[in-house]
């Protein structure tokens, strides 16, 4: 018999099989398969996600079968995560529209995969660096809902830190 | 009827009408995201002092109101540095009352101030070796003076009420704060300082509620060691109840310099004083042979002294000025200090190995931990930065439980087992390893039950048999009356055995 299969399930019930070690990326998924097989998997074993679209699914278990055998720095270093750069497969494979960006990170953090979703926040990192409030505005399309007067005073509050 | 009052600035619960409609998004939009993830998204720069990253968050807080209350909250005025006065004197001007109108101080958990103004800053002249001036630069701006600083540093101090950590870094030897007029030390006869002195001695009569501050930190100027004193800190003793940590890097602490200074009565308590790269200077001895060195009233209820980056031996007598308040009940040394260590030249290696200097320092262990006389109120002893399997030296202990040597002649006591027996007689001892004892090889050995590994292994990956032949003659001494905790470089523990009943 083959090594069995963890099968993942998105919200509109499509079904991936992946190994073991792939699901194990996922935190949660890899608490559930310890916390349900205490003897190790036997047989397949499915794992509802009901919060993540088939499409992001997919995505996100590529991302894990691509790092399967990366280890990652150590979670409590949170220095060592920020200044190190987003790999280049990971750019590439996170040039997505802005909506998949935002749905892969929401997955990431539902199904705590902490290095998809550094991954994910830096790039939303670089597109705002060095960008001026109204050209944030338009890459994010955020609504400006300060009055002339509240966006004055903001700029008041903010100017000795503008030059500290 | 109970009334009930909140604490905070009145000002900060008046809620203007919003001049605009809130903008609602769709799902997937990045002002949309949970609060968790736009914190990690903002994370991402680095608000510190020193980057220049603070600007994108700066823009980013100018985008929407949602964004602005997030990057104000947790990041902008989360953490303040001023790198200079004229920072702060701008910021004071906006954000503290009557000047300013904004909430923003109360987000405010660790205020920072590099190079702090002192008094008559210009013209001030330092000699070194009484021969090369140098001229110390006026740090105050045309417009403020030293004055205003110390009045709008008491109204930030009095005014932030989430303040956790305050820092004031690259002190110069002149820095001080106003000591009240009444005591006639140092007090200026300026009349904005008087009025100060006055509202500074009501100030604490007005409170109703105790304010504590998690840890104050000073440091000097860099590469200079200068003298501690009450007026150092004097301000902040005015707008707190209790400091639970007072950390001081690069002073003097000058025994008789602060026992003979006068210093008025307050009723703030020190709990933790840290001395980093400390020097001890016991001159009271030397200069009231007659006197009986006495408690300094600033360190009259410090109970837990910790002692860091220690250079000299000599600088270890502090615990001597320190414990006579008979409140010190734990003792914390950095056991990776120079001063602990003798450095080996080999001919065949060219960087000289560190060895921990047992033969001058067992002695000094075993008194501390002795439970007796002046050292019977010290009950814990922590250890940190330790590199306790580098000092652990497998062979030796088998070779010295087998040697065959004369009963009359006395064992040796400047050895790691010595070390390990004599710290076994303290109450409570935590031992923190360094970080350089992630991972170390051991030694495989049938005799003792040592049974790991011929490569590097996590220190974490060692069983509790492991610690106990490793730590064998502490947990057998004092009849096993000693708590023993250790832990890795990042507090996790790692080993613990409590005290047999």
């Amino acid at each position: 018999m083959s090594n069995p299969k963890v099968i993942v399930i998105s919200s509109d019930d499509e079904k991936f099989p992946v190994d073991p070690k792939v699901a194990e990326k996922s935190l949660l998924m890899k608490n559930m398969i310890n916390d349900l097989n205490p003897d190790g998997l036997q047989e397949d074993f499915e794992i509802p996600t009901p919060n993540v679209r088939a499409n992001v699914l997919a995505k996100v278990l590529e991302w894990c079968e691509h790092h399967k055998n990366t280890i990652f720095p150590d979670d409590d270093d949170e220095d060592a995560k920020k200044s190190a750069p987003v790999e280049e497969w990971d750019k590439n494979f996170l040039k997505v529209d802005q909506e998949m960006l935002y749905e892969i990170m929401l997955a990431a953090n539902y199904l705590n995969i902490r290095p998809l979703l550094d991954a994910g926040c830096k790039m939303v990192a670089e597109m705002i660096k060095g960008k001026s409030p109204e050209e944030l505005r338009r890459i994010f399309n955020i609504v400006n809902d300060f009055s002339p007067e509240e966006e004055a005073a903001i700029r008041r509050e903010n100017e000795w830190a503008e030059d500290r | 009827m109970k009334k009930y009052q909140l604490i905070g600035r009145k000002n900060i619960f008046v809620r203007q009408r919003p001049t605009k409609e809130v903008a609602s998004y769709p799902l997937l939009h990045i002002c949309s995201l949970p609060l968790e993830i736009i914190l990690f998204i903002f994370a991402q720069f680095d608000s510190s002092p020193t980057s220049s990253d603070h600007l994108n968050l700066i823009h980013l807080s100018m985008t929407c109101k949602k964004f602005n209350a997030i990057a104000n909250r947790h990041f902008i005025y989360h953490h303040i540095a001023f790198k200079t006065p004229e920072t702060f004197y701008k910021f004071s001007e906006v954000h503290l009352a009557p000047h300013g109108d904004s909430n923003k101080i109360n987000y405010t958990k660790l205020l920072e101030f590099s190079n702090p103004p002192i008094r008559d800053s210009s013209n001030l002249k330092i000699r070194i070796a009484g021969q090369y001036k140098i001229e110390s630069f006026s740090s105050t701006s045309d417009r403020h003076t030293y004055n205003d600083f110390v009045a709008f540093l008491t109204q930030m101090l009095n005014q932030s009420y989430g303040l956790s950590v305050l820092s004031f870094t690259e002190i110069s030897p002149d820095f001080e704060f106003p000591v009240e007029a009444s005591n006639g030390n140092n007090a200026t006869t300026n009349g904005s300082m008087s009025s100060f002195s006055s509202m500074w001695s009501k100030k604490k009569s007005q409170r109703s509620n105790r304010r504590t501050l998690k840890k104050l930190i000073l440091k000097a100027q860099s590469g200079w060691s200068i003298p501690f004193k009450f007026s150092n800190i004097s301000l902040i003793l005015s707008c707190f109840d209790v400091i639970e940590e007072l950390e001081l890097v690069n002073f003097i602490i000058d025994d008789y310099k602060l026992l003979t200074a006068s210093i008025p009565t307050y009723d703030t308590s020190i709990n933790t004083l840290i001395l980093n790269s400390c020097i001890y200077s016991g001159t009271f001895k030397k200069k009231q042979p007659h006197r009986k060195l006495t408690s300094s009233p600033l360190f009259d209820s410090v109970t837990s002294l910790m002692l860091s980056n220690i250079n000299s031996g000599n600088d270890l007598s502090v615990i001597d000025f320190l414990k006579v308040n008979g409140k010190m009940t734990t003792l914390g040394l950095d056991m990776n200090s120079p001063s602990f260590y003798t450095s080996k030249v080999s001919s065949t290696v060219v960087s000289p190995k560190k060895t921990f200097n047992f033969s001058k320092y067992n002695g000094f262990f075993k008194l501390v931990c002795s439970r007796q006389g002046s050292y019977s109120n010290l009950h814990e002893l922590v250890l940190t930065n330790f590199n306790l399997v580098e000092c652990f030296d497998h062979d030796a202990r088998h070779a010295a439980e087998t040697s065959d040597v004369d009963s009359w002649i006395e064992p040796s006591t400047d050895t790691f087992e010595s070390f390990l027996t004599f710290i076994g007689n303290i109450e409570n001892l935590s031992i923190i390893l360094s970080k350089s004892t992630t991972s170390s090889r051991f030694k495989t050995c049938v005799k003792c039950g040592l049974t790991t590994t011929s490569s590097d292994i996590n220190i974490g990956a060692l069983t509790a048999s492991n610690w106990s032949v490793l730590l064998k003659p502490l947990l057998n001494a004092n009849e096993g009356n000693c708590n023993v905790k250790v832990f890795n470089y990042k507090s996790e523990q790692l080993f613990t055995r409590m005290k047999l009943v």
